[in-house]
């Protein structure tokens, strides 16, 4: 069995103890696995610290509720379900702010003002990437992101984003050639 | 900047002190914060699920849907299929069973119908063959534990009848295309012949046990009688395509089979000489049965005429008719009695004379056998069977001449049952006689029973009812005594 495989395997056990038990330490070890890579979704999004804090936690919350208050309910992916839960946490944020009428929490396509600070030459190059990556659309984002960011494979970042293959190829392959051109100019 | 080059670049934004990254604290805390909430809800509802729940939870945890939609779909498609060829198996298989009049008995025939245009679409002339001798093996087991209902008889002698003709003309096409072949199907042919000729001579004995021991009317008979003779006919098919089917098989084959065959006719034959008997036997003992009937009817009548007369003087008359009467009924029933046993003799004799024919020719056949003659000998043996079929046909003949009579006599019963009112009032009248004591009543009555004395035809005696009603109009005063 390969890594990937038992990797898989394993997330099913965590997943079903959660949804049959509301085993907490599984849904613990389940967090362990995804903190970071739905905090970096956040923030590439968000680009505030604090914020992205919030909504990853927010996350994780409702993937725990969702999961116990559905326990027979057949979950394809379980990252998936966490990016899936990280993107619509996003979006009601926005929508909310959008109605108290708040400034939003930059402008998006920004440098974040905590990166502007450091002055590292090679944390400067990596923000540039970061500032171009966000200069892309949100499609284009999450593509480059789940694929070279978190090193998913096509399939699993298909699955992710639930988009067939091929249009996943197509779609990382655009936006690797936008990125291209916004940095060239 | 090449894309290799950008690729890294985003690989490396992962890189543990990238501002990308969360810090170590919020990730510390915010899993002690998220635990410490969910652990409390934790208490409120633990469902306990049964196993077949769990089972069914990990199934749908462990099966991804696309594959899960995939199985049902499978497992639809499968169930689709198995239900049909089930029930179609199912059908088959309990169609197998089904006797003629039942729900699936045209499945049956369909299904014998199927495989045979399959056999001969593809010209597989062996399968063929096998198939309609399958067919007549059934039709003929059918005929044995079905209902004699005429009908249904009929429509299954007839099936029979033509999968034998195809069984037939399928085996002679076999031959001419392929000999060997033809040697290898032979075998079985002779085998399936056998056992579809032993059936048909049971269905025979049956009938003609059924006919001795249940009283049937002789229409009844007359249509069995039919039906035996269709039955008798394609028996004799059935061993000619025997009989064929040992001229293609092996010398040594060939010779044990006819031997075995011939043994089998000249039983058969005696077996018709015994059932003859029978016939014989029965056909005298209805004749007597039919003499102490009349002669019981007739004391009977006798009697009621005695209980009237013991309150008068008995008339001689009287007495004198009733004797003269039953002399008459005894010498009607004995001239026909005559005449059956006459018929019975002669056949019997002509039974016996072939049998001794048929043993003869045993005796030729197995001479030839004996020299390896394997043709001749067959053609011998179809000399057997000639005669076999000539017997068969004779006591038919019998059986059918007896039939006649018995519905000759039956009409007869019916006219006289026409007429019976008026024998009663005859009767009656007989009785009142001495009542009377009136000279012109005696003498009219006088009349009437010498007019009854000379009335043989019964058409005649129906003449009489005028008179007769007149006697009975006495009746009030005998009465009155």
């Amino acid at each position: 069995m390969t890594n990937k495989t038992h990797s898989m395997v394993s997330e099913k056990k965590l997943l079903y103890r959660v949804q049959a038990h509301k085993d907490a330490e599984a849904f613990g070890r389940l967090y362990d696995t995804y903190i970071e890579k739905i905090y970096r979704f956040v923030y590439v999004k968000i680009s505030n610290h604090t914020d992205a804090e919030d909504i990853t936690h927010d996350v994780f919350l409702k993937v725990w509720q969702y999961l116990t208050q559905n326990p027979q309910k057949r979950i394809a992916s379980v990252s998936g379900l966490f990016y899936t839960t990280a993107r619509n946490t996003i979006v009601d944020v926005y929508r909310k702010r959008a109605k108290q009428q708040v400034v939003p929490i930059e402008d998006g396509y920004g440098v974040p003002e905590e990166c502007r600070m450091q002055k590292i030459d090679t944390k400067m190059e990596v923000e540039t990437i970061l500032v171009h990556v966000k200069k892309l659309k949100e499609e284009y984002q999450d593509i480059i992101l789940l694929r070279y960011i978190e090193g998913y494979s096509l399939k699993e970042a298909a699955q992710i984003l639930d988009k067939k293959y091929t249009h996943t190829r197509v779609l990382l392959h655009r936006a690797m050639k936008k990125l291209q051109e916004i940095i060239s100019v | 900047m090449t894309p290799r080059e950008l690729q890294q670049q985003l690989k490396d934004l992962r890189k543990t002190h990238s501002p990308i990254n969360p810090d170590a604290s919020f990730v510390a805390q915010s899993k002690k914060t998220l635990l410490a909430r969910i652990s409390s809800t934790k208490e409120h509802a633990a469902p306990a699920y049964s196993l077949g729940e769990k089972l069914y939870i990990i199934g749908r945890l462990l099966v991804s849907q696309k594959t899960a939609r995939m199985v049902r779909v499978t497992a639809l498609m499968c169930m689709v299929v198995t239900t049909t060829v089930a029930g179609w198996t199912a059908g088959v298989s309990a169609s197998s069973k089904s006797m003629p009049g039942d729900a699936l008995y045209s499945v049956k025939l369909a299904t014998e119908k199927t495989q045979i245009m399959v056999a001969s679409a593809t010209g597989d002339k062996e399968t063929e063959t096998q198939l309609h001798l399958e067919s007549a093996k059934r039709r003929t087991t059918e005929l044995h534990q079905m209902d004699k209902e005429p009908k249904k008889v009929k429509k299954v002698v007839a099936r029979l009848k033509k999968s034998v003709a195809s069984a037939n003309e399928t085996f002679k096409e076999l031959k001419a295309q392929d000999s060997e072949k033809a040697k290898v199907v032979a075998k079985e042919v002779t085998q399936k012949t056998e056992d579809i000729s032993k059936t048909l001579k049971a269905v025979v004995v049956d009938t003609a046990q059924d006919a001795r021991e249940v009283t049937h009317t002789p229409d009844e008979k007359q249509e069995e009688l039919v039906l035996t003779k269709e039955v008798v006919e394609i028996r004799h098919d059935i061993d000619l395509a025997e009989l064929s089917a040992i001229a293609v098989l092996d010398s040594e084959d060939a010779k044990d089979v006819l031997e075995d065959r011939v043994e089998d006719m000249i039983e058969d034959a005696q077996e018709v000489k015994e059932a003859f008997d029978l016939v014989a036997e029965q056909v005298t003992s209805t004749s007597t049965a039919a003499v102490a009937s009349s002669t019981v009817g007739i004391t009977e009548e006798d009697a009621q005429t005695q209980e009237v007369v013991t309150t008068s003087t008995p008339a001689e008359g009287t007495v004198s008719e009733d004797g003269s009467l039953q002399d008459a009924e005894q010498e009607e029933v004995g001239d026909t009695e005559e005449l059956s046993l006459e018929d019975m003799e002669e056949v019997a004799e002509q039974i016996d004379e072939s049998i001794e024919r048929m043993q003869e020719i045993a005796e030729e056949v197995q001479q030839l056998l004996d020299e390896g003659s394997i043709d001749a000998a067959i053609e011998k043996t179809k000399d057997v069977q000639e005669i076999t079929q000539e017997t068969d046909d004779r006591v038919l003949e019998v059986q059918e001449q007896i039939i006649e009579e018995e519905q000759k006599e039956q009409r007869e019963d019916v006219q006289e049952g026409e007429s019976e009112p008026v024998e009663a009032q005859e009767g009656v009248e007989e009785a009142e006689q001495p009542q009377e004591h009136a000279t012109d009543t005696q003498e009219h009555s006088h009349e009437n029973q010498d007019r009854e004395h000379s009335d043989t035809d019964p058409i005649e005696i129906e003449d009489d009812v005028e008179p007769v009603a007149e006697v009975v109009s006495l009746e009030p005063e005998r009465e009155e005594i």
